[in-house]
Formats: C-alpha cells, structure tokens, sequence
C-alpha cells in the first residue's frame, strides 16, 4: 500500500503542472490587448481615435461611454455611429460648445473666402492649414473675408473645433455695363475690369452711335452673370434685362434706371429726387455719405436694406424670379474713386465687384459634407443628445478568469512547496 | 660584437619603433578626429584641428625617447626582461669592461627576444591606425572613398572630392563697386545677396567643380575650379535674378540677386525761396542748395534757362553756373552768385534756375537729380502786380494797384504822422489809400469769383462786388446766380461740390478784411484799420501757400450754347468697338495663387517650397519690398527647418500679401452691406 | 448725372494758359457731334490742388519750360493711378524746342517711359475714324517749329489705356480759334479732340 507521502507525488505533479499552465495562460493574456475582452469601455473624446481600432475589433464590447473633452471628428463620429448600429450601447456626457464655421467662395474674381462662424464660446481662433488667420469675436456671428485660404479650416477653442474645407472656386461669367459715356460708367467698367470681372459694354455717344462690345447679345445667364443699368440708356436693353433676372441673372440699377418701367417692376424700391453731395473742404476725402444720393423710398415687401446713411437708404435689394436685383441710390460714384483719398480707388473698385457678386447667380457650389463645420450637432445627429448620467462603466474586468489565474498560481505553488516540505524533499 | 655595441643598436632600434609608434597613434587620432568632424558637418577648419590633435598625441608618445638618452637605461630594461644576465649588462653599460663580464653579458641570445617584444608591441598600434584609415578613406557600401580632398590635409585625392557635396557651404564675397568705395562683405550660405547694383559677387565651396552646373537668370554660367572647391563669379545685375546651382547629385541650391538701387541726389534749393518778378532785371542775388547722396555725389551745379518772347515767338537761352567738383562727398552745399545784369534780361523775360547734382554711380549711373525750379521774371513796363509778389504774368488790364503790405506800410507811415495832420489832410490821405484798399479787394473779389468758374467780373459788376459789404460763401454763391443766371449748371459742373469754401475761404477772410479796413480808413482812422489790413495780408499769404493763386487776368471763359450746336456737326461718328480688355489679373492675385501652391507643397517638400519662395521674392523685388522681406525670412525659416519661425513667418507673408481679413458682426446672408 | 467738363491743366512754370479758345472749341466739337452731356464752359485747374481729381482729363499746353512741383508730380501721378488721363500739347510744336525736352522729362519722372502709340490704337477710332493716325496740323504743314510732321503721338498705358496722352503736333494752336469760325471752315480739324474726349468716358 503506498504511503500518503507516495501519494502526495502524483498531487504535486498535477500542480507543477497547473502552475505551467497558469502561467503559460498569464503570458498569452499578456500578449493580447487587454481592452479586447472588456465588455464595456469609458473612455475620454480626446483619447477615441487611439482606442476606436481595439473597440471595433473587439465583439464583446457591449457599451462605450464618451467623456465630451474634445470634439469627435467626422471618422470618429462614423465609427461611433458603426458601433450603435451594431448593437453597441454609446453614450456619451461632457459640456461642448455650439460651434458652426462655413466657408463660402465670395462671388468675386478675387476668389476671397468668406467665412460664416458662431460659437458660444469666444474668441475663436481661426486657422487654415498654412497657420493661424485671425481670432475672432462669434458669439452673436461673425463673418470674416479674407484673400485666401488653404487646406481645411478651424475655428476653434481650446480642442473643441469645428472645420471646413477650403471652398471650391467658382466660375464667373461677364458683367454687362448700360449707360451713357459719363464718368460714372466709364469708372464702374474700370473698377469691374480691374477687379477681375469681364466687362462688356454698351455707351451710346450719339444717336445712332455707341461704342459697344462685339456680340453683345444674346443677354442670358450663360453668358453673363449681371447686368448693371446706370441710367435710361438701358431702355432698349428691358425686355431681355426682364428675362434675365427670371432665368436668375443679376440687376443693379441706378436710380436713374427706374424710370424703365420695366426695370422699375423688378427693382426692390423706388428713388426719390437726387440731393446734392456733402461741401467738402479741399482737403476732405470723398466717402459712399458725401455723393450725390438719390435715398432710396417705398421698399417693397420683400426687399431688404443693404446700405443707409443718415440721408436715407443708399442700396436695397430683393429677389425677382430666379435672380437677385439691386438698386443704387448712389450718383457720380466715380467722385468716391477719383477724390477718395489714399484709399478710395480701392474701395470703390472693391464695392462695385462686391454689389456684382452679391447678385451673381450662385452656380452649384456643393456643400461640405464632411459635417465638421456643425461638430456638435453632427454629434447629436449620430449620437442623440448628451446622456443625463454621468456613471462611468467599470473599468474593471468583468470576467472572472485572470483572478482565478492570479489565485492559482500562488495557490499551486504554496501548495506544491508544502507538500514537498512534509515529504522532507527539499 | 660586444655586449656595448649591441646595446647601442638596440636602442637606435627601441627609438625607432616608439617613433613609428607615435605615428600610428598620431594618425589614428588624427583620422579618426578628421573623419567626426567631417561626417558632422563641421567646417574645413577642423581639420587643422584633427592634424594638431594627431600631433598632440605623436608628441605623448615620443615622451619615452629622453628615457633611451641613458645606455643605462635601455640595459636596464633588457635586464628587466632577462634576468639571467644578473646585471652583467647594466654593469657593462656603466662602462666596465671585462672578459668575464663580456661573456656573462652575451651568454644570454637577449637582442632577438627583446625586438621581438619590441616589435609586437608595435602591431596594436598599426593595426588601430590602419582600421582608422581604411574607415575614413574607403567606404565599403559604396567602394569609393568616403571622405575627400575637401579636407586637403589628407590626401588631395581626385576620387576623394567627388564624394564632397560641393553644395553643402557655399560661401558669398560681394565686393561693391569701386565708386561706391567700401569693403567687402562675406556670407556663408545665404538665401540672398543684396548688393549695389554693379557689384562683383564670387560664390566659393568645397568640392569637384565639374560636378556643378550654374545658371543665372536661366542663361548658364560657367563654375571654376579653385584650390579642392569651385567658384562662380557674377555681377549684380540692375534687376533682381536667381541663381541656380546644380550638382550631379540631384541637389539645386537657389540664391536671390537682390540689387540695391544706386539713389539718385536729393537736392534742395534753398535761394532763391520763391518765386519772384523784378521791376528791372538788375543787381545780384545768391543761390544757395543743399545736395545730398546715398554713396557719392560726382558734382554738381545750378541750371539756368532763359525763355524770351510772347505769343508763338520765343527763344530760349540756357546756362550752367557755379560748378562744383564733389569727388564722393555724401552732402555738400552749393553757392553761386547771379548778376541779372549780365544775363541781358529784357521786360518779360522768365529766368528759371534749378540745382542739379549727379551721383558718381560709374556703373548705371551717374544718376542726376534736380531741386524744384524758381522763376524769376521781369515784368513788363505796362504791368504791376497788385497782390502778391509771388505771381506768374500780370492781368493784361492790371491798373496801378499798391499791393497789401504796401498799403500796410502807408497806413503806418499814415499812423505815424497822424497827430502832425490837420483831421482833413488825415481823411484826405486815409481816403487815398482807402481808394487803393477798395482797388485791392476788387482783384481779390475777381479771383473768389472767378473760382466758381464764372466770367470775369464787369466793371460794374466788379464795383458791385467790392462795394458790397462782408460776404458769406452763400452771398457769394447767390451773387454768383445774379451774375449769370446759370450759377446752378455752372455749379453742377463742380459736382454740387462748391469750391468757394474748399478753394478761396482765406481769400473771402482777406476779403472781408478789407472792407473792414476800407471802412475804418473812409472815416479817416487809419489805426483802426491796420489790424484788419494784416489779417487780410495773412489771409492772402495763406491762399497763396495754399495754393497758388495768380492775381492776374484770366483768359476770357467762352461759353458754348450747347443747345443751340447739339447735333449739328456735319460728320457722324462710327460705330466704334470696344476692344475687349481682359480681366486685368492683379499681380498681388498671382502671388497669392502661387504662395497657396507653396503652402500645399510646405509639407511634401520644404527645400522645394523654399526655392518657390525665392522665386516668388525675385519678383517681389521691384515692386513690394515689404513682401519680398517676409519671403526671405519665410525661405530661410524653411531652410533651418524651423518648425517654431514657421507659422509665424507665413502668417507674415500672408498679411502682406493680402488685405487682412475683414470681420464683420453678424451673419445675415446679404451682410447688412457690401463693404 | 455728371456733366463732362473741359478742364485745362494749371501748372507753376510755364504759359499753361497758352491756349485759352481750345476749351470752347472742344467742347463745341463735343456737343456738335456727339449726345455727351458737356458743360458749356472749361475750367482750369491747378495740378497741385485736390480738384484735379473733379476731372479725370485734363490738358496741359505751353510753350516754357514744364518744372513740376513736388504736389503737381505726386497728385498727377494719384491721377494717373485712378484713372485720369492727361493729355498734353506742345504748343512749341517743336521736339527741340524747351517745352517738349522739359515737358517730357518731368512727364518721363513722373509717368515711366514714354512710348510711340500705334496708329492702329483705338483712340483713333473711339467717334470718328483717324486711319492714319494723329491728324495733321497746319503748323506741321507750314513747316514750323520742328519742320516735321509728326507720325504719331505718344503715351503711356496703364492697365490697357492711357493715361498720358503727349502731342508734338501743336494742336493748340490748331484748335486754338473761336468755334463760331468753325462754319468757315470745309473741314472741322477738331474732329480728333472729339475723339480723345470719348476715348477718355468710354475706356
């Protein structure tokens, strides 16, 4: 019969060898990831792009719960959205400012970007992918012009940021110039050509006599993006104006040009008599307030206001048809050029290319898709609104095997030793 | 052989190998040295220091060489090694001689054993010096050397100096023209060169030359060898221009020809101030100039023209005077002396004189400048100049008007003399220059009326106007209405912008001055009407600095009957076309497509994006010095790979190449406004 | 509405008021040929003051020596920049004469070179049609002055149009007459000022 001693021999190979195993075990778990047996994570915004490749790869991952600490972008937002759609629970908690950016291609040969933002928190700091542009002042909307931008644009606070992409170019077509050869159409037609825009012309010098464009006809919006009537002499031209603004071509009239009753029709206000610009002493510079002015009356329903001094509404506008109209209280522009001081020209130059632009017709700018320029609301959109409780899900794990394997492996061996020992083995 | 002359060939054989063996060491220091420094890209100095370093380490070495001065000393160190000799050869170095010694002391073979351990100490040391010289001079990957005759202190080796970049420093001496006399200037690797245009600029590096292709302007230019490196010689052109550099390696080094503009003189003439009319062209005057220049004036000297004649009949006459050799001076000033007399001027005649100084630019240049020109002029017997003395011709029908500050003087004397007069010769007197002072603010009444660009006024109407009291612009604006009936075209000519107040609001203050002062002097109190009479002379002085006015007769102002000739030109104009104008593409848009073409480029290839940018500042040059700066610091950041400048440094060229951006509050779609 | 105005260039050398009928001759052509509202008298105007800019062209004739003050130079060449155009005569209508060499060396300070303008440029065909270029003057013609016959007038062009406008062939003394004489006249020689004046409203 064999003894207890004997008998213990083959109770301490078994745990020899559990403790080979268990130990054999703790080294494979060691070499996986531990995320990829939890069942539910916590984790911080700022860290998601990290843990999102563990998350997705792991099928026991039943719940994520999102600390807001900065804004998930559009890769992270989709791969949450996945992980919803495949049965995993996403919440997410944490105070992120609104913040709204968009980027528009000014209508404009200059190709100026105009950049649309509001934030609740402020100053944002705007920045393309060349450096920082600006800080700005958003809390009620702020708009920013500016010459050029690069690559993807931020406007942002601190790691919350909303971004856009660097607009699209827009293609341009001709601007049409009525009126008769005065300074003031002659100036209109330079400050457009200088801008960039490619002026065509008609300037009746005598009955019968006009110095004009080739092909100057037909008038339609596949050829020209605006018409500007300075004054009468663009009554021959109203029938095919009035056709144009339907097909959504641009106007600025004059005040002058109201009294087309064609023009007048589509125009978002009348003109009242023309008041004599400001006495200016010889060394004052002339501003849009000391011309000439015919103030724009009788705004119609759905015109609005662009433009007042204290004498009265200087440019209105409204949509007819398909197309935009202006109308310019504004007369002998040209003087704002020509007598403006240092900075005149550019001004005029700049305020005639930005009324054109403003009734350009827009033509198929595709939005920017990527939904980083609302972060938080494509946020709500993929995750719904923010969870009302802040309870983290344990980070602890959950399966009860690697403390099984931590409890064996002193066991066995404290045991193994004992036995050994009371066998008086060494 | 004796055991003494065996010790004597060992030590000369001893000496020997230490000195081979501070060579080894020496080499290895200084190859190894040279080879650090060159793979760190230290300068071509540091090979002087691996030399001295190499010495250094020699020297130690040699330091056991005083040791083998003794004999004593070298049997000492065979006994060391043979104990067998118990001494018997120390003692025979001492000088003892004996058989027995003689014998003990080469009864042990010692001399081949120890310069086997001579020997053998020595293979470490040539083993280390030979590992060291093979890793500096041949590069195993390659097979070729790796290290060249940059270096010169190794080798000179042609095969050597193909392997040195030659674009790796490239050094810059720019001497300036000889004219402009000033040192030269040294760089090492810069972005740009600015010179005076002219200047003699050498481009120096180490390397094979033939391994260099230059152009400047895309015109080649030939590199030389000099010493181990190359040289490229170049003049600074007058317009700004790159310069490529081109290894057979791949590698394109660009450098900006910046010139700096030799500045033509300033000068100013200070005598005479101003314009001025004679009565006689008689006596002398001085003229007097300051000249002024950014290297050197050459010389310099006053102009004089003279232009005789009226109508369709002139002639002109034209003289240099007071020529004055400046050899290089930065300033000087320039005085001469006129006689009107000897000039022969005649009623008339216009004299204008001007200073000119010509630089000694001897390479663009000489570059002249010019001061403002004086008229003088000699008026005719039949006119006076009433107002001002500072006046072109006189009016045609001018009378004999005492100009204010006459009127001044004579009411002083006037003043003067008043308690001797009896009260009817001081009326009779005062009433006189009354009379003048009514005649005065008559032509003043001509000029303020006249501006808003009516005729001329009548007699009457100039009587009218001077009798009439003080006169707002708008009684001014209303008489004017009065006159022509049309005052209101006439004035929307001017774009409803009344010129009265903008032109001749200090000739209306003198105005209203004198008929203060003709009041005062009618009633015979002359005291009382100086204080207006010398405002009304302030008053004109100040129209006159302000702009200058001419109280003279203006040409008779035809007006057209528009109505009546509207249309009825025989001729009919054509049909004209208007050419079609291209958009006008602004450069500052061009720039602005191409640095955003170079911010795309930044992250993919920074050497490639810093040439764009030198590129782009040799355009800039000529017309926007403030962006051309931004530029080069933009391409030198970029070059130093300095990723903290970066940013900053673009924003800079952004801000200057642009407009900064515009804020606006709010974001309605049609922006409260187009501004 | 602005009215076009004739204005007449005031400068601190010289004769600038040399020819006083070419105003009201020119705007008589104006108004004879053409439907441009023109104002029925000229101006003058001095080049250093701020009303230069009143009137985007202008003319400059004389026959002294042309210096212009520092305010002239800068101020023309703001017009220039804005887009005035100056047209100026020799009334010298000598190339050798002390008005063209003066005139055009402060005109080459301030403006940039000067340069020939083709015959072919639209100025020559902006009302009537000048085929071969600058009409002729009588003076050239009689063989005064210069003894030439000027081919061309020169200028300097700005963003495709001018904005100086030089003439050697003394049409101040050409159209320097009263316009009623016009009716004596088998051909109006004051066509080309015409021409300039809607070359400068309509380009």
């Amino acid at each position: 019969m064999r003894s207890r001693a004997e008998l213990r021999i083959p109770v301490e190979w078994v745990l020899r060898a559990a403790l080979i195993a268990a130990l054999a075990f703790a080294l494979w778990r060691s070499l996986e990831s531990d995320e990829s047996h939890a069942a539910g994570r916590a984790l911080d915004a700022s860290g998601l792009t990290g843990a999102l490749s563990g998350l997705l790869a792991n099928p026991s991952v039943s719940s994520v719960d999102l600390t807001l600490d900065a804004m998930p972008t559009q890769v992270e937002r989709d791969a949450l959205r996945a992980m919803r759609r495949a049965g995993v629970t996403v919440n997410w908690h944490g105070v992120a400012p609104a913040l709204a950016l968009e980027a528009d291609r000014l209508r404009d040969p200059e190709g100026r970007t105009r950049l649309l933002m509001k934030g609740e928190t402020t100053p944002l700091a705007l920045a393309d992918s060349a450096g920082v542009l600006d800080t700005v002042n958003a809390a009620s909307g702020a708009s920013v012009d500016i010459q050029s931008v690069v690559g993807q644009v931020r406007a942002g606070h601190g790691r919350f940021a909303a971004s856009v992409r660097e607009p699209e170019s827009v293609p341009l077509h001709a601007v049409l110039v009525l009126g008769r050869a005065d300074w003031d159409s002659k100036f209109v037609m330079s400050a457009l050509s200088e801008a960039g825009w490619t002026v065509r012309a008609k300037i009746p010098t005598a009955p019968g006599v006009a110095v004009s464009d080739k092909d100057l006809l037909p008038l339609d919006t596949s050829r020209y993006d605006v018409v500007i009537a300075l004054d009468t002499t663009a009554g021959d031209f109203a029938p095919a104006i009035a056709r144009f603004v339907a097909q959504g071509g641009g106007l600025i009239a004059g005040a002058e040009a109201l009294g087309i009753q064609s023009l007048r029709a589509l125009a978002p206000s009348s003109a009242q008599e023309r008041r004599p610009g400001r006495i200016l002493l010889a060394e004052d510079s002339v501003t849009p307030r000391d011309l000439p002015l015919r103030a724009l009356t009788a705004l119609r329903g759905d015109a609005v206001a662009l433009e007042r001094v204290p004498a009265g509404i200087t440019v209105a506008a409204r949509r007819a048809g398909l197309g935009r109209v202006i109308t310019v209280g504004y007369d002998e522009s040209w003087r704002w050029r020509m007598l403006g001081g240092s900075s005149g020209l550019a001004a005029h130059r700049r305020w005639w290319s930005s009324a054109v632009g403003a009734v350009a017709p827009e033509r198929g700018i595709a939005p920017d898709p990527s939904g980083d320029g609302a972060p938080l609301a494509a946020l709500i959109d993929v995750l719904g609104p923010a969870s009302a409780s802040s309870a983290k899900a344990s980070n602890a794990p959950t399966n009860p095997l690697p403390i099984i394997i931590l409890l064996i492996i002193p066991g066995a061996l404290l045991i193994e030793t004992a036995s050994r020992r009371f066998r008086g083995v060494p | 052989m004796t055991a003494h002359t065996r010790l004597l060939q060992l030590r000369r054989f001893l000496q020997a190998a230490l000195v081979a063996r501070a060579i080894f060491v020496g080499a290895s220091i200084a190859l190894g040295l040279f080879a650090v420094a060159r793979l760190g890209g230290a300068p071509s100095w540091s090979v002087v220091v691996a030399v001295l370093a190499g010495l250094a380490g020699a020297g130690a070495f040699l330091r056991p060489l005083r040791l083998l001065r003794s004999l004593s000393n070298v049997a000492l160190w065979v006994e060391e090694r043979t104990p067998s000799l118990r001494y018997a050869l120390v003692t025979v170095a001492d000088g003892v001689h004996s058989p027995a010694l003689e014998a003990q002391a080469l009864g042990t073979v010692w001399w081949s054993d120890v310069r086997t351990i001579v020997l053998r100490s020595l293979i470490k040391p040539a083993v280390v010096a030979l590992v060291v010289a093979v890793i500096v001079l041949w590069n195993p990957f390659t097979g070729r050397f790796l290290l060249g005759s940059g270096a010169g202190a190794i080798s000179g080796s042609g095969a050597a100096a193909q392997n040195v970049d030659p674009l790796a420093v490239v050094h810059v001496v720019v001497t300036p023209p000889a004219y402009a006399g000033k040192q030269p200037t040294r760089a090492d690797d810069p972005t740009s060169v600015e010179a005076l245009v002219g200047s003699a600029i050498a481009l120096t590096g180490d390397g094979n030359a033939a391994l260099l292709t230059a152009t400047a302007d895309s015109a080649s230019r030939s590199i030389a060898p000099r010493g181990s490196g190359w040289s490229l010689s170049l003049t600074m052109p007058a317009r700004p221009a790159i310069v490529k550099l081109h290894s057979s390696k791949g590698r394109d080094r660009l450098f900006v020809l910046a010139p700096i503009a030799d500045a033509v003189p300033v000068v100013t003439l200070l005598l005479p101030a101003h314009d001025t009319i004679v009565r006689r062209a008689t006596g002398r005057f001085a003229l007097h100039a300051q000249v002024r220049d950014d290297i050197g004036l050459r010389d310099a000297a006053f102009e004089l023209v003279i232009s005789s004649g009226t109508g369709e009949n002139f002639t002109f006459r034209s003289a240099t005077i007071g020529h004055l050799v400046l050899s290089g001076t930065i300033e000087s000033a320039l005085d001469a002396r006129i006689s009107l007399d000897s000039l022969q001027l005649k009623p008339g005649d216009i004299l204008q004189l001007r200073a000119v100084a010509r630089d000694g630019n001897t390479v663009n240049g000489p570059g002249l400048g010019a001061s403002e020109t004086r008229s003088i002029r000699v008026a005719r017997a039949d006119e006076y100049d009433s107002v001002a003395v500072d006046a072109a011709p006189p009016p045609d029908t001018g009378g004999q008007v005492l100009s204010q500050r006459m009127l001044i003087m004579l009411t002083e004397a006037l003043v003067k003399r008043q308690r001797t007069l009896s009260h009817a010769v001081l009326l009779e007197e005062s009433l006189r220059i009354a009379s003048d002072e009514r005649k005065l603010r008559k032509r003043v009444g001509d000029v303020v009326f006249q501006r808003m660009g009516a005729d001329p006024l009548s007699e009457e109407g100039a009587e009218d106007l001077a009798s009439r009291g003080k006169l707002t612009p708008e009684d001014i604006v209303r008489l004017a209405d009065s006159v022509t009936g049309t005052a209101g075209n006439v004035m929307d000519v001017e774009g409803d912008e009344t010129p009265i107040l903008a032109i001749n609001k200090p000739l209306l203050e003198a105005f209203n001055a004198m008929w203060e002062a003709g009041r005062s002097l009618e009633v015979g109190e002359p005291a009382k009407a100086l204080p207006p009479m010398r405002i009304a002379l302030a008053a004109i002085e100040k129209a006159r600095q302000a702009e200058r006015i001419y109280l003279r007769g203006r040409p008779g102002t035809e007006i057209v009957d528009i109505t009546k000739v509207r249309l009825t030109g025989k001729d009919k104009g054509v049909q004209s076309i208007r050419e079609v104008r291209p958009p006008i593409d602004p450069v500052a848009r061009r720039r602005s497509a191409t640095f955003e073409r170079v911010t795309n480029l930044m992250a993919r290839d920074p050497e490639a994006a810093a040439d764009s940018l030198l590129l782009l500042r040799v355009e800039a040059l000529t017309d926007a010095p403030a962006l051309a700066a931004a530029l080069d610091d933009a391409a030198k950041a970029l070059r130093k790979h300095d990723n903290s400048a970066i940013p900053l440094m673009w924003m800079r060229v952004r801000r200057v190449l642009g407009d900064p951006p515009v804020q606006r509050a709010g974001i309605a779609p049609w922006q409260g406004g187009l501004r | 509405m602005t009215d076009f105005v004739f204005a007449t260039a005031q400068y601190e050398s010289g004769d600038w008021d040399s020819a006083p009928l070419v105003p009201s001759n020119v705007i008589d052509s104006v108004a004879r040929y053409t439907s441009i509202a023109v104002a029925p008298s000229g101006v003058v105007v001095p080049l250093s003051s701020p009303s230069l800019f009143r009137y985007p062209l202008i003319y400059l004739t004389g026959h002294l020596p042309v210096r212009f003050s520092p305010a002239e130079r800068g101020n023309l060449q703001k017009y220039a920049e804005r887009g005035g155009l100056l047209f100026v005569d020799d009334h010298n209508h000598d190339i050798d004469g002390v008005f063209h060499k003066t005139a055009t060396e402060e005109l080459t300070r301030t403006y940039g070179a000067i340069h020939p303008i083709s015959n072919k440029h639209p100025l020559y065909r902006a009302f009537f049609v000048f085929e071969d270029g600058p009409p002729t003057t009588s003076h050239e013609l009689n063989g005064w002055g210069d003894n030439l016959v000027h081919k061309t007038l020169s200028g300097v062009e700005r963003n495709g149009r001018l904005v100086l406008l030089y003439s050697s062939k003394d049409y101040s003394s050409e159209w320097g007459y009263h316009p009623e004489n016009k009716r004596f006249m088998s051909v109006d020689n004051t066509k080309f000022a015409v021409n300039i004046v809607t070359y400068a409203l309509t380009r």
